[in-house]
């Protein structure tokens, strides 16, 4: 003999996670057309909405994204060259992370040795992801960043300092001696010595 | 079924159960695999009234497990472990689940749909472990109350099993959000 009614609670659980998460994507602009993972095993998300709506765009073969994250405490930046990508976070005053990692259809992954990572994707025009940080994690959405806006670095002997200098003009950066971090000075990014870094540095 | 008696240790009974055990490990890894494949989201959505969505989430965690400790309750007072059994204590039983069930599903999806499945701290990666297996967990139990030949120890072993994940889920998320950034709403 069966009971139903665990049977329908079961039911209605499970489906009701399976609603919220398609309505999710269905809704959501920018999450509309996740292509699968090509890094992972295919397994196709169940709620993968119909083709073709907004499907995640191919990156340009160069470019640096830049931004702040929702809460507005954190620069990320994002520099693209062909498959390899160097990432950026940084709060301009005890927070900062370098890292690398490779870019796939849509989407760019990047690592930083601390365990910091960067997961994103191109929807055509911004790029749209998490940044985490230890117990943190950080929403972002990044616009396109053309000269003299940018990722920036300048390595010494005995420091390097960061700077993201965003879309608007303003700019945060870090200055880091030997794991003792400061604010970096002002950079002016058009006669200051500066690399300015792309996918491809290292 | 078309044995007249049959008992727990009946081949078919064996069976259903071992099904029951399969489709919950099969939800918690397809939770799992949903979690880490699917692209983070990046739209957090709030609600009036609270100081962010993760507010929002560490509320409704606690609400779930303050049900959940309803269901703890009723469960030994069911099994003749604590005096006082009422008759409502059944229907208590019911619905304080369904209701837990109910206030964890936003949690959940908002876990799975923004964050994934997190290996980046030993707290995400715990949280991540926990929820999938709370989940899983669930569906055994759901299955093998619905089918009255599962074997005896099946409920209680599962329904303790969601409880102490549930736990888990709340110290490894609320508990460290309060912790964090105070008691806030």
């Amino acid at each position: 003999m069966k009971r139903r009614s665990p049977l329908i609670t079961l039911v209605l659980a499970l489906g009701a996670l399976v609603v919220i998460l398609s309505l999710n994507d269905a809704l959501i602009p920018n999450q509309a057309g996740a292509p699968a993972v090509p890094t992972a095993e295919p397994t196709e998300p169940a709620n993968q909405p119909g083709d073709g709506a907004t499907e995640g765009a191919q990156f340009p073969d160069e470019a640096v994204y830049a931004g702040k994250d929702a809460t507005g405490e954190l620069a990320v930046a994002v520099a693209i060259k062909g498959d390899r990508a160097v990432g950026y976070l940084c709060n301009g005053t005890s927070i900062e992370a370098w890292l690398t990692g490779s870019v796939s259809g849509s989407r760019v992954s990047l690592e930083a040795a601390s365990g910091s990572t960067i997961d994103a994707r191109f929807n055509g025009e911004r790029v749209t992801g998490v940044a985490a940080r230890g117990d943190e994690q950080y929403a972002f959405d990044l616009e396109e960043a053309d000269p003299p806006a940018g990722l920036y670095r300048r390595k010494d002997d005995d420091s390097t300092i960061g700077w993201i200098v965003l879309p608007d003009g303003s700019q945060v950066g870090i200055e880091n001696t030997g794991g003792t971090l400061k604010p970096a000075p002002r950079l002016d990014p058009e006669t200051d010595q500066a690399e300015a870094v792309t996918g491809e540095t290292r | 079924m078309n044995t007249a008696q049959p008992t727990s240790e009946s081949p078919t009974a064996q069976s259903s159960f071992l099904v029951a055990i399969v489709v919950g490990l099969m939800v918690a890894v397809g939770l799992g695999a949903y979690g880490a494949v699917h692209p983070p989201g990046t739209v957090a959505i709030n609600v009036a009234g609270f100081s962010s969505f993760l507010a929002v989430k560490s509320w409704l965690a606690t609400l779930t497990l303050l049900l959940a400790i309803v269901q703890l309750v009723t469960a030994l007072k069911i099994y003749g472990k604590l005096r006082g059994t009422s008759p409502t204590v059944n229907f208590l039983h019911r619905w304080s689940g369904r209701a837990a069930v109910a206030a964890s599903l936003p949690v959940a999806a908002h876990c799975l749909y923004i964050a994934g499945f997190q290996v980046t701290s030993p707290r995400a990666l715990l949280h991540s472990i926990a929820g999938c297996f709370f989940y899983g967990v669930f569906t055994i139990k759901m299955l093998a109350l619905s089918d009255n030949q599962s074997p005896g120890w099946a409920l209680p072993v599962f329904g303790g099993a969601a409880f102490a994940a549930l736990t888990v889920l709340w110290a490894t998320s609320s508990l460290w959000f309060f912790t964090t950034f105070g008691v806030i709403f």
